[in-house]
């Protein structure tokens, strides 16, 4: 039951090959906006997609996204809010992104196959790390994600 | 032979921050055991310190090396925002600006019982480029910060 990617050097082919493996896995997906990502519906919206490699090394990169309510914190603020959390954690990444999103990135990197536990394991220790920080920063965020 | 990195389901950091130093100097890596055991430096194109986070099932191998930056914070939030605005463009890591005002740069391996040699190559050389990319693609956003 393994992702096999051996020999795709294509992110279209490889995220392809990987929601079709997600589903046979039992995890529920839907279209993303606008590229050749998807979106993993469980305890968060995850939009995955991979980064293929032509050296037989594949990035899965797990995004979720939030709104921000305007005016609640200024740019400086989200800057140096993002770059303390980012300072205090190590499980994953956060800005505020283009479009002015809080944005949480998650990576697993692996080479030609994924086997379903690691996979498995993965979305629920960022599941599990989303909720932490979501606890731990309440007050800030509650106020400031729309 | 087998060359794996091997950590079961033991969850002891610091034994794999041990173990991880033996098995990365057998494989050529020039490596250093910190004083207290909880770090490994390995030097490549830039010094890492790498240290564990286990639980059973899942490991992870958390990377970081650091630029020191100009100390006068009088422009931190400069530095925030360059931070942000190279997390918000890569995918490879993530960036900061620390305590001491150095550029922080952080990368996660995960993985589950064992880690091989080739995936440990792979994503080292991953990291090192990814470094310098990051460096080349900002060289001039960073230097109003740098010493």
């Amino acid at each position: 039951m393994n992702l096999d990617l051996i020999g795709i050097d294509d992110n279209e082919a490889a995220t392809r090959s990987l929601r079709e493996w997600c589903q046979q896995l039992g995890y529920r997906t839907k279209d993303a906006d606008g590229d050749v990502s998807f979106v993993v519906v469980g305890a968060r919206r995850w939009i995955i997609g991979i980064k293929a490699d032509r050296n037989s090394n594949h990035r899965l990169v797990a995004t979720c996204i939030f709104g921000t309510t305007p005016g609640y914190m200024s740019k400086e603020e989200w800057h140096k809010f993002c770059n303390d959390i980012n300072a205090r954690l190590n499980i994953g990444k956060f800005c505020l992104n283009n479009a002015d999103m809080f944005e949480i990135q998650f990576s697993l990197y692996f080479l030609e196959t994924l086997n379903p536990r690691l996979f498995r394991n993965f979305l629920a220790q960022i599941d599990d790390s989303m909720a932490h920080i979501l606890k731990e920063y309440r007050v800030v965020l509650e106020a400031a994600l729309e | 032979m087998n060359m794996n990195f091997e950590l079961g389901d033991s969850d002891d950091d610091l034994a794999a921050v041990a173990s991880f130093h033996d098995w990365a100097q057998n494989l050529g890596y020039k490596t250093t055991l910190r004083p207290d055991g909880k770090m490994v430096g390995i030097r490549g194109r830039y010094g890492f310190d790498i240290h564990f986070r286990n639980s059973p099932g899942m490991k992870r191998l958390i990377m970081r090396c650091y630029f020191p930056s100009n100390p006068d914070r009088a422009d931190m939030p400069g530095r925030f925002a360059l931070a942000n605005q190279i997390n918000g463009t890569f995918n490879i890591g993530n960036f900061w600006f620390d305590g001491d005002a150095d550029f922080a740069c952080q990368f996660v391996l995960t993985f589950e019982e064992r880690l091989s040699p080739a995936l440990w190559r792979e994503y080292f050389s991953f990291c090192e480029a990814g470094v310098s990319q990051v460096i080349q693609q900002h060289a001039e956003d960073f230097r109003p910060f740098m010493k």
